[in-house]
Order: structure tokens, then C-alpha cells, then sequence
């Protein structure tokens, strides 16, 4: 028998070394008041490492590890590092023509809008567009109102007119 | 055998389940079964048995605590021998960084069996000397290696695991399992020079 051999054997006799007996009846015991004892004491914070230290554990590979840890590492430096939107030069910047107030931006705030009504249910037509205001003296016949729109935001209103002249000029 | 060890692990999965629903007699069974097993590998790796059961109560706590993440793709067992393996090391690391162990905190007075008593009285070198003097000096011997090493050394030469099942556990490779015990044995057969012929 080879040395290797005789110390293998040897090893193995550490096989035969037992705690007494009883031992684990007892030792279920003592995990018992140990759980409770832990339950009572232990603070959400470290319950919580706790857990991600036992999910990391579970990747032996310290390589995988450590490049998830860097990858989320990462991404908090990006969210947190990423410059902040200006708000204050947008508004300098971009100009909208009450044409173009459907366009949203804080800026539509220091344009001065004229008085409109409170938009009709599927109402497609630019906040810019007074002319479709449902005051029908003020719109009058002017020739640069689309017919169509006039058309849409009547509907809106009554039935009835869908049957009169579009247009004021025609009623009278 | 693969039959046995494909229903002992459809057991553990029941188990495992009952548990993870608040069943607590479930997880009792859990430890009762596998606490022999893990109490060997941490008693093999500290030689002391107070902090073998301060270690074994706190990865079963772990194992509690961290139930509902298990998700079944690794048995129970692994999943547990992962838990104590990782908890004992870092241990070590600590004691080591504390103070060096003295020879007196290794335990040398564990009760022997009759299959222990036969097989020391066969075995030549050992007749001449006494149980206890053997045993400490096998616990010097294992304790003077490194925790890689001695790892090893408990879990293929005392607990009989199988070099595969050591690489998955540890996460190195088959060949790193290997050559740590070559360069292992290699120490303590000269730590224990005195009994091998």
C-alpha cells in the first residue's frame, strides 16, 4: 500500500467521528429558540443583504458576480448622472405662432392665446384656429374657414343645422 | 441507486414546497435529514464543536430565511452544502484575521464507534498509538492546510463526494478540485509522515 493510499485510509477515519448521541434531536431544539431568537432581533436591512448575499452565493463563478454587480453599478451612475432636461432654454428657444398651439411645451404659456371655448368632443381643430369658435357671429362667412371643420364643430352642437346652410350668408 | 436518489430528491422537493407554504414540520424533516451530513463537513473544517453548532443552527436559518428564493433548479442538499461550504469559509477568514487557532480549541475528544475502534486496531502504525493522540493529530494536520485545500480534503476524502459534485459546489473546475487535493495530500503526508510507512 502506497502513502497516498494510507492516507486516504486514514482520512477516512474521520468518517467514524460523531457528535453524541441525542445530539440532533437536541440540536432541533436549540434551532428552534435560535429562529426565534433571530426573528426578534434580526433588522429588515440585514435580513435583506441576507438575501442578496445567498443569491450571490449561489453564482460561485465570482467573474458572473462581480460583473453584475458593475453592470447595475452602471446603470444607477447612468439614471443618476444623466444631465436633467433645461426647461428654461427650451422655452427661449422654441416660439409657437398661435397657429401651432397644439404643439405642447411650457413656452405655449407666454404666448398669449386668444379666448376660445372649452374644445367639443372630438374636436380636431388647432386651439389657433378661432374662427371655429362656437360664437356664430363672430365666425361669420369667411372664406378661409375650411367648410368641412365649420361642419365638424356644428354636428357637435345640433342636428338640426347639419340640415341649414353652412353658411350665415346663405340663412339670411 | 439513481432510482433511490431520483425519489429521495422528488422527497426533499415535497418538502421543500410544504415548507415554502408556512408548513414548518416540513423544513424540521429537512433538517434532521441532511444535519448529520453538514454538521461532518463544518465539524471536518473548524475541528471545534461549539462553532460546528453555531454554524450548522446558522445555515439552516439561512436556508429558512432564503426559502421562497430557492427555485429548485439545484436539489435541496446542494443548495444547503453551497449555503454551509460559503458561511464555513468566511468563518475561517475571520478567525484566521482574529487570532491564530491555538492547538488546545481543536477538539480531540469526540466519542468513537466500534467500526473506528476495529479499524485503528488493524492498521499497524496507528496500534501504537492512543485513539485520542491519532484523532489530534489528524485535526493539526487538517487544520494546517489552507481552507481551499482542507475543503477539498473533507469533501472528497471524508465525506466520499465525488469530484464533479465538489466543482459544481465550489465553482471551479474539475482540474482545480484535483489539483488541490494532489498538492493537499502531498502536505499531509508530510504532517503525518509519523503514520504512514
Amino acid at each position: 500500500m502506497n502513502k497516498d493510499e494510507q492516507l486516504r485510509r486514514l482520512l477516512r477515519l474521520k468518517r467514524h467521528e460523531k457528535p453524541e448521541e441525542g445530539y440532533f434531536e437536541q440540536f432541533l431544539e436549540d434551532f428552534h429558540a435560535h429562529q426565534l431568537k433571530t426573528l426578534a432581533t434580526q433588522s429588515a436591512a440585514s435580513l435583506w443583504f441576507e438575501r442578496v448575499q445567498t443569491a450571490f452565493s449561489a453564482i460561485r463563478r465570482p467573474v458572473v458576480a462581480w460583473s453584475a454587480v458593475a453592470a447595475y453599478a452602471g446603470v444607477m451612475l447612468l439614471i443618476h448622472a444623466w444631465p436633467a432636461p433645461d426647461h428654461a432654454a427650451n422655452s427661449m428657444i422654441i416660439n409657437v405662432s398661435p397657429g401651432m398651439a397644439s404643439s405642447p411645451g411650457p413656452s405655449l404659456k407666454e404666448t398669449p392665446l386668444p379666448q376660445v371655448q372649452p374644445p367639443m368632443p372630438h374636436n380636431t381643430i388647432p386651439a389657433g384656429s378661432t374662427v371655429l369658435a362656437t360664437d356664430k357671429s363672430s365666425s361669420g362667412g369667411s372664406s378661409d374657414t375650411p367648410p368641412g371643420r365649420r361642419r365638424t364643430t356644428e354636428q357637435t352642437q345640433d342636428n338640426k343645422d347639419l340640415k341649414t346652410p353652412l353658411t350665415p350668408s346663405r340663412t339670411d | 441507486m439513481a432510482d433511490a436518489a431520483l425519489t429521495d430528491k422528488q422527497e426533499d422537493r415535497v418538502l421543500v414546497e410544504r415548507a415554502q407554504e408556512g408548513d414548518c414540520a416540513s423544513f424540521d424533516t429537512l433538517v434532521l435529514k441532511y444535519s448529520p451530513r453538514l454538521y461532518s463537513l463544518i465539524y471536518h473544517m473548524t475541528s471545534h464543536r461549539e462553532d460546528t453548532h453555531d454554524l450548522l443552527q446558522e445555515v439552516f436559518a439561512r436556508a429558512f430565511r432564503n426559502l421562497r428564493s430557492f427555485r429548485g433548479q439545484s436539489g435541496f442538499y446542494t443548495w444547503v452544502y453551497t449555503i454551509a461550504v460559503n458561511l464555513t469559509l468566511n468563518f475561517l477568514k475571520r478567525r484566521n484575521r482574529r487570532h491564530n487557532i491555538s492547538l488546545d480549541d481543536i477538539d480531540n475528544g469526540i466519542q468513537t464507534d466500534g467500526e473506528f475502534l476495529e479499524l485503528t486496531a488493524t492498521s499497524d502504525p496507528v496500534r501504537e498509538t492512543g485513539l485520542r493522540e491519532l484523532q489530534r493529530h489528524l485535526n493539526e494536520a487538517l487544520q494546517k492546510l489552507s481552507e481551499d485545500h482542507r475543503t477539498v480534503v473533507t469533501m472528497f476524502d471524508i465525506q466520499g463526494m465525488p469530484h464533479a459534485d465538489i466543482s459544481r459546489i465550489l465553482g471551479v473546475s474539475e482540474g482545480t478540485v484535483r489539483s488541490r487535493l494532489h498538492y493537499a495530500h502531498k502536505q499531509l503526508q508530510s504532517l503525518l509522515s509519523d503514520y504512514l510507512s
